[in-house]
């Protein structure tokens, strides 16, 4: 058949096939679209912390999505089932996929064994972002937490996600870093496998 | 001594952007030579737009050079986060019609927004009428933001009224619209940045859906409609 742009219809979602995921937009069009989210959902709170958990449960939503995506995609439909393995899949593919890079660190926290830190030097989402004096400590990398939890709990890692600004020596702009607390049931699972 | 700063910017503006596309003199570009036209008219000189030497100026680029040329993301991002808004929007409105108002409005805030950035890296002047400025729409806008080329179609009689087609729409991977969400459209917030969009440049447009792949039809269509162009309101003449 002669048809021009006919596309194959498709009755379900699930029934197309997967593209690469090689597609772009430019990135003011992302930059537009997260600064609607974030501006929508400040007037939907009133205060910093209701304000990050909107942004957090917007970016678990996506999350959630990125894993189920991503497993199919480059893992040949394989779960990380180990601490170690499930952090470097969202240190490295993750990050990579959504940000065009590997995140800049990956850390094992040095007081608490539950600990685990991702840090970005310039987080896409806080690149065109200045958080005014009164709004404090409020980080846009929240909707960043929100994915990485998103991804964590979704392949069983319960954990507690939380976005921080670390001034850095030298640099005007401090760096973003990502806190992940694991639920003790993880830590207790993950001994039991052992090393 | 403000104010008088204001008018002079707004007279220097007002110039780049009603210059004819004919006499294609001027770009409106953030290049030294605007920088240096400014401090030219701050310091007194007369401003003189017409005998300005003309060897930095270059046409209208086209969507896939400027696609090439600026930063970008990877769409799955893009499409996903705004998918997290369409549900939040769902869950805090409820109505489907509410959230249709919503996208619309997030839209016309992102239009009047990026409307600048599209006349500073595109080098577009004034479209001569309502045809071009479609065309404009569709072979230059979408391309430099969206990665994607739409067409333009459905002319009316009096050239006020089109339909623009997109075979590919990066919104709407991974999407499915459940029989909940029937009356929505998923992609209001793109007519929204359309219609802000053309009304900082003068015209007063509405903006509708005709067709959408996500209920069942063929292609995605765009209907703008030309409601009235707004005069311009400072009283200048680049060719007088």
């Amino acid at each position: 058949m002669i048809g021009v742009g006919k596309m194959k219809q498709y009755s379900n979602v699930l029934d197309k096939p997967l593209n690469k995921g090689k597609q772009e937009v430019s990135l003011s069009a992302f930059a537009f679209l997260f600064s609607e989210l974030v501006q929508y959902n400040q007037t939907q709170v009133d205060n910093i912390a209701e304000l990050e958990r909107r942004l957090e449960d917007a970016g678990y939503a996506v999350g959630a999505r990125v894993l189920e995506l991503l497993c199919h995609r480059e893992k040949g439909n394989r779960k990380e089932t180990r601490l170690l393995g499930i952090l470097s899949f969202v240190h490295s593919t993750v990050w990579k996929v959504l940000f065009g890079k590997v995140a800049d660190s990956l850390e094992k926290g040095t007081e608490h064994e539950d600990e685990y830190m991702i840090s970005e030097k310039e987080l896409l989402v806080n690149r065109f972002i200045s958080i005014p004096k009164d709004m404090g400590t409020f980080n846009c990398g929240a909707f960043v937490a929100g994915i990485v939890r998103g991804v964590l709990d979704s392949a069983g890692f319960p954990a507690v996600v939380t976005a921080h600004f670390v001034p850095m020596e030298g640099q005007q702009r401090p760096r973003t870093t990502i806190l992940i607390k694991f639920a003790e049931e993880v830590l207790r699972r993950e001994a039991r496998l052992g090393g | 001594m403000g104010r008088c700063i204001r008018l002079v910017l707004l007279a220097l503006v007002s110039a780049c952007l009603s210059s004819r596309r004919s006499q294609s003199r001027t770009s409106f570009s953030s290049d030294n030579r605007s920088a240096d036209l400014i401090s030219a008219q701050l310091t007194g000189t007369k401003l003189d737009l017409q005998s300005r030497p003309m060897s930095r100026v270059v046409g209208p680029r086209s969507g896939d050079a400027i696609f090439a040329s600026v930063e970008r993301v990877n769409a799955e991002l893009f499409t996903l986060t705004y998918g997290a808004i369409v549900r939040q929007l769902l869950t805090d409105l409820e109505e489907v019609d509410e959230v249709n108002k919503q996208l619309d409005q997030m839209g016309y805030n992102i239009g009047i927004r990026l409307i600048d950035e599209f006349l500073a890296k595109s080098n577009v002047t004034r479209c001569v009428d309502f045809r071009e400025t479609a065309e404009v729409i569709a072979k230059v806008g979408f391309k430099m933001f969206l990665g994607v080329t739409a067409s333009v179609t459905n002319w009316d009689a009096d050239g006020t009224c089109c339909s623009i087609v997109l075979e590919d729409n990066p919104l709407v991977d991974f999407v499915e619209l459940p029989d909940t969400c029937q009356g929505l459209y998923y992609c209001n917030i793109l007519s929204g940045v359309i219609r802000g969009a053309l009304e900082m440049v003068s015209m007063k447009t509405e903006v509708t859906w005709l067709r959408d792949m996500l209920r069942g039809d063929d292609i995605f269509e765009l209907q703008v409609k030309l409601l009235k162009q707004v005069p311009e309101e400072y009283p200048y003449k680049d060719d007088e």
